[in-house]
């Protein structure tokens, strides 16, 4: 072979292609649609920003008043009240580990579908074709961690002047960055788990400097920038080793990520961010196996074996009910007195997230509808099949939710019964949701006060969520009044059916 | 360059994450010769031409291209194999023209704009030079990318039932294209469901059935029309 041959042709793709794609754009826009489309996108914005900024402001009052007048945490153990800087550090630790997982998820580094198609084959270096969209990824990254992190740090640090918040989120948000860059050096090295694990090593004390910036101190951002930059000069000159298969699978995930938040479908999001990168298959285990070749004693004992085996044999299906824990669990040890409306939305979240994770072989199940017609059994039979391995995953959930609410004091420990009540009418919104109708968008909007909404957006948005609230309500009074009654029981008792009727309806009405 | 064995693949199995669909297959293309593959639909062929094509990761045997391995991340192998597979994606602000330049540029041929304007003469695609691809026919699209597949210089051209959504005249170019291709001293891999194609351009056959069997175009051709 030639050295021609081995060399790269001296082409600029990535340059040719946007000048073209450029030209084109303004051939063919108008000023006044351009305009009028930066004008939405400047008022959508600011709107957002407004309401979020009002919202962060009223909270922090509230905060500052439970303060002033040294209300005490509901937790009757003092010694496991969690101080706001810790709480804000675990949710740093958690938001940059999240970044790191999902960025591994979606490449970091990767291309498109048409990209793949008709950049890749070219006889080009690939350096050129992916660092630059990486580091707009990465800047972009930055300013929206740096965003999100700003509310959490002006709710915690009470204390803490504007410019500190800044500097915190300023240096969180390199902290992103740096985490994206440690997930492209996974993706550009062999050896993934002893890189993962090192990534995890840096990171996680690297969530100290933010706060160390917020008290006023310029130094963090020294450690933040040499960690972002040691991670570039590692990945760098490695982005053209990744192999085309790789840049490929990464775009292709981003791209079912980007079109399931684009047409706001919840299910296909999930699906998208949970697919695994390419390093751990599902796992058939010898236990599975066994637990499969078992013969079933009717239809469905079949059914209910074979949705059993295939949640058992998710990857790691346990992890995401745990994490969810740690949210409502975070909440109620904080030191702070979170007003009881966000404690509420943060249990239903924690809620959802259990409910969702649980869904894992209903998704599935619902994207192939032939499935639930393979036995003789009727829709209902099948939804209340179906429904029963979430309602023992949340059900045990639940239990550790309100026996962990119950040691701490927050209510007598009939809570835990109430809870696993609870937990089996999520499996209802767990089954509802999986289920839920796919967007009709030829259909016309109907007003809402947000706006125009397609009118079977609405539907398919509420679809499980209208359950999970319904079956959540009884036990969300439970911790707001902080006891159990026997009249709450039996109404949880009949929000939980009610859950599990809706979702049989839901699945019976599928074709 | 070794001017024998552009392609040389000894007991091959291809498949998917170490299933194997077919195989094994044994076959050596030279310089100037078109081999055709043929089966019935999930037999495997178009897994084997991606497999070939360095695109995954075979099974087992040997793979070679050019004595070099079947990988689509080394520059010289990028130089001498195209492939044009049933893809139909394409950048929403380029025109057709446009994308042909980005391809013919990107493989450093010396005056792109004559090439581009040759190709897309000869497909049929000159009225539509101007336009963006999603203003164009399914069968337009089809003639773009099998036109940037033979574009850019190559010795190794694999072609994954090109006649697919083409009118029979285009197809007839198509064949045609393909014999002055291996003439000029390209060796084709053509994976077609079409017997016309096939006995007017292949020298010989693979049949992909439940085992792999070399068979002259002609009788693997009467092979196709009885499926």
């Amino acid at each position: 072979m030639s050295t021609e041959a081995e060399s790269p042709v001296a082409f600029d793709v990535r340059g040719f292609t946007a000048s073209a794609a450029r030209a084109y754009n303004r051939r063919n826009t108008k000023f006044s649609v351009l305009f009028i489309d930066l004008y939405n996108a400047a008022l959508a914005a600011a709107i957002v920003l407004a309401l979020s900024g009002s919202t962060v402001y009223a909270v922090r009052e509230q905060l500052v008043e439970a303060a002033a007048a040294r209300q005490q945490s509901p937790v009757d153990e003092q010694w496991a009240v969690i101080p706001p800087p810790v709480l804000l550090a675990a949710c740093s630790a958690a938001g940059l580990l999240a970044v790191l997982t999902f960025a591994r998820r979606l490449g970091p580094v990767s291309v498109g579908r048409v990209e793949s198609q008709w950049w890749l084959p070219l006889p080009v270096a690939r350096r050129p074709l992916v660092a630059a969209p990486f580091t707009k990824a990465l800047v972009l990254l930055a300013i929206a961690a740096s965003v999100a992190y700003l509310p959490l740090s002006v709710l915690t640090l009470l204390e803490t002047t504007v410019t500190g918040h800044v500097a915190g989120a300023a240096v969180f948000g390199i902290l992103a960055a740096a985490a994206g860059l440690l997930a492209a050096a996974v993706q550009v090295d062999t050896g993934r788990r002893r890189r993962t694990a090192l990534a995890v090593v840096v990171l996680l004390p690297a969530v100290l400097l933010p706060l160390a910036a917020a008290s006023g101190h310029l130094w963090p951002l020294v450690p933040a920038m040499t960690i972002a930059a040691g991670a570039w000069w590692h990945v760098s000159p490695r982005l053209s080793g990744i192999p085309a298969a790789e840049l490929t699978r990464g775009g292709a995930v981003t791209g079912h990520a980007r079109s399931a938040a684009f047409l706001m479908n919840t299910n296909e999001l999930v699906q998208a961010l949970g697919a695994d990168s390419g390093a751990e298959p599902p796992s058939a285990s010898r236990y599975t196996t066994r637990l499969f070749a078992a013969r079933p004693r009717s239809t469905a004992g079949a059914l209910l074996q074979a949705d059993v085996v295939a949640f058992l044999r998710v990857p790691r299906w346990w992890l995401p009910p745990l994490l969810w824990l740690l949210p409502p669990i975070a909440m109620l040890l904080a030191e702070l007195t979170i007003p009881t409306i966000l404690q509420l939305g943060v249990l239903l979240l924690a809620a959802g997230g259990a409910a969702s994770s649980a869904g894992t072989v209903a998704r599935q199940t619902a994207a192939v509808p032939g499935l639930d017609k393979l036995l003789p059994m009727g829709k209902a039979s099948v939804a209340c099949v179906r429904m029963a391995m979430p309602a023992v995953t949340l059900m045990v959930w639940m239990v550790l939710l309100t026996a962990i609410l119950a040691l701490f004091g927050i209510a007598d420990w009939r809570l835990v019964l109430l809870g696993a009540i609870a937990g089996a009418g999520l499996a209802g919104s767990t089954l509802r949701s999986a289920y839920k109708p796919v967007p009709d968008w030829s259909q016309p909007p109907v007003d809402t006060p947000f706006g125009p909404v397609p009118r079977t957006q609405l539907s398919a948005l509420t679809s499980g969520t209208d359950v999970l609230v319904v079956s959540m309500v009884p036990l969300a009074l439970a911790v707001y009044l902080g006891q159990v009654t026997t009249v709450l029981l039996a109404i949880q008792v009949a929000a939980s059916a009610a859950a599990w009727i809706a979702a049989m309806v839901s699945l019976s009405r599928r074709r | 360059m070794e001017d024998a064995g552009v392609l040389e693949v000894d007991d091959l199995v291809v498949g998917y994450s170490g299933t194997p669909v077919c195989g094994p297959i044994t076959a050596q293309l030279d310089p100037g010769g078109i081999l055709g593959v043929v089966g019935f639909n999930g037999a495997g062929k178009s897994t084997a031409a991606r497999t070939i094509a360095g695109r995954q990761p075979r099974i087992d045997g040997t793979l070679r291209v050019h004595g070099l391995p079947a990988d689509e991340d080394s520059i010289p192998f990028r130089r001498q194999v195209a492939a044009v597979f049933d893809e139909d994606a394409f950048f929403p602000s380029l025109t057709v023209r446009e994308h042909l330049l980005l391809v013919a540029s990107g493989h450093g041929i010396d005056q792109p704009e004559t090439a581009v304007g040759e190709e897309l003469e000869y497909f049929a695609l000159d009225s539509r030079a101007d336009v963006v691809p999603g203003a164009l026919s399914s069968g337009q699209r089809r003639r773009l990318t099998l036109a940037a597949g033979l574009i850019r210089p190559s010795s190794l051209l694999i072609l994954d039932e090109p006649e697919q959504r083409l009118d029979p005249v285009m197809r007839g170019l198509i064949a045609q294209r393909l014999r002055g291709y291996a003439d000029d001293g390209g060796a084709v891999l053509l994976v077609t469901h079409d017997p016309a194609m096939l006995t007017s351009t292949a020298d010989s056959c693979l049949l992909i059935d439940e085992q792999v069997r070399h068979l002259p175009p002609h009788e693997a051709a009467k092979d196709i029309a009885g499926q």
